[in-house]
């Protein structure tokens, strides 16, 4: 990040400054709803957790993929879970798909943690693993239940073990975190967020018809420093929106980017915007996607 | 009350469920667990909370129980929400001393709702009564078998007509 110097320091952070807050209020929301009924008139602020969940006794929100297993181990769901899960997906196709795993996944300051120290490790080796294995896990995820009659990837689920950990005890759910954790640290980059996790494959797919957006649309001011390559949990997006041949469009492929925001913050030449628009060509930059970075 | 399973804990890791001995249920009339369950997993067909069957209690341990030792001290009896219909005391002789009755906790599977407040109050070290599923505690009787009393008072009639003849087999060369 050696060349981002002309920028503010909220400039250079502010994106991950907002996300990490996003991502503690989360919890903390859930934990102090008990202690704000006397503000909140007798029903709790939110009450629940990322699984499923009621705000002031009134908005559903569940998990779609876990209510989704629910409906194909065949367990009939109820009116709440099912328009809970309606809701989320309504929620993340309007606010941009993958952004529930920068802004609001728990497991995602724990897999960032573990890239950065890959970093400052300087841990070079990294086992290849294809972008496109959290589709597969995804369409696994889905069967085992058809087969089982079970909910067989919640039982493995770090995502809903981390919350669930947070606000009613971890126990042995550390194992878990922490193998996570050692995945990415020492066995591939990046490896659970952005090549596993069958969750964000998941908002991914919802994500693709959301008009919320990264786009490089000043791409005529890219210098080549290469800080958001760097930087970006899916660095195999970037070229296609930066480089303008073939009439690419620049918004960054609407499935893999997390809406994170950080290439904004190290952008010197400001070239990433968030864009809100229903107009651009929606799948234009997936051209390339899965295959162009994906040794990184 | 409700825990949520962690992952090392005897169900499915989330799930929620009661450890009987710390936190039972407290048989809320509203039954706030099944109108707050979002998936319907808590059976929204449950209306009344005395219908509830979390389990059974039994009386597992009756070498230690105290009121099996002729002592009265019936917690479990005094507990229960549903006193002398999920739980009762049967008298019997206390053979030990001859002069004294023993006042046996005996519970009853068509009213016990499997709340495990039994269990928690139970005043021994390790309780003499617990919680178990049913499919551990009770038995079940062959579909195709029938009670001759039962029948009777189903039917009116005899499966087996009384003063029924039977062949007498005895050995051969002995008379009749």
């Amino acid at each position: 990040m050696s060349a981002v110097t002309s920028l503010s320091n909220w400039q250079k952070w502010r994106f991950l400054l907002l996300r990490r807050f996003c991502q503690l209020m989360v919890p903390t929301l859930f934990l102090a709803s008990p202690y704000l009924v006397q503000w909140t008139g007798d029903t709790l602020l939110i009450n629940g957790n990322l699984s499923s969940s009621l705000t002031l006794g009134i908005l559903p929100m569940s998990d779609p993929l876990a209510i989704l297993q629910g409906l194909l181990a065949g367990h009939p769901m109820v009116a709440r879970g099912l328009i809970g899960a309606g809701v989320v997906i309504l929620l993340y196709g309007l606010l941009g798909g993958r952004s529930f795993c920068s802004w609001v996944c728990p497991i995602n300051p724990i897999t960032d943690l573990a890239a950065w120290l890959r970093k400052k490790l300087g841990i070079r080796n990294s086992h290849k693993l294809s972008r496109s294995s959290r589709y597969w896990i995804l369409a696994m995820v889905l069967v085992l239940p058809l087969v089982t009659g079970m909910m067989v990837w919640e039982l493995f689920n770090p995502v809903s073990q981390m919350i669930r950990g947070l606000l009613f005890g971890m126990g042995a759910g550390w194992y878990l975190i922490a193998a996570v954790f050692l995945f990415d640290v020492l066995i591939s980059t990046r490896g659970w967020c952005g090549h596993l996790c069958p969750l964000g494959a998941f908002y991914g797919l919802v994500g693709c018809i959301s008009p919320l957006q990264v786009s490089a649309t000043e791409r005529k001011h890219c210098n080549d420093c290469m800080d958001c390559y760097a930087i970006c949990p899916e660095p195999h997006i970037l070229p296609a929106a930066l480089k303008e041949k073939k009439g690419d469009s620049p918004v960054l492929n609407k499935r893999d980017c997390t809406r994170c925001g950080r290439c904004i913050d190290v952008c010197e030449k400001n070239v990433f915007s968030f864009q809100a628009s229903f107009n651009h060509q929606i799948i234009a930059s997936t051209r390339s996607d899965n295959r162009v970075m994906d040794s990184e | 009350m409700l825990k949520l399973a962690q992952p090392e804990d005897p169900v499915a890791s989330g799930t929620p469920y009661f450890a009987a001995r710390e936190n039972p249920c407290l048989m809320c009339e509203d039954i706030p667990c099944i109108s707050n369950c979002p998936s319907g997993s808590l059976s929204p067909e449950l209306t009344d909370i005395n219908d509830a069957r979390m389990g059974l209690a039994v009386l597992i341990d009756r070498e230690n129980c105290l009121n099996l030792q002729g002592l009265r001290c019936d917690v479990c009896y005094r507990v229960c929400p549903r006193i002398d219909e999920a739980i009762t005391l049967q008298l019997s002789r206390n053979t030990r001393t001859n002069v004294h009755a023993i006042f046996e906790p005996v519970v009853h599977s068509d009213a016990c709702t499997g709340c495990g407040k039994c269990e928690q109050a139970c005043v021994l070290d390790e309780p003499a009564i617990k919680v178990v599923p049913h499919k551990l505690a009770q038995g079940e009787l062959g579909s195709h078998y029938r009670l001759g009393w039962k029948e009777e008072e189903r039917t009116g009639t005899q499966l087996v007509p009384r003063n029924l003849k039977l062949p007498a087999h005895r050995p051969a060369g002995e008379g009749s």
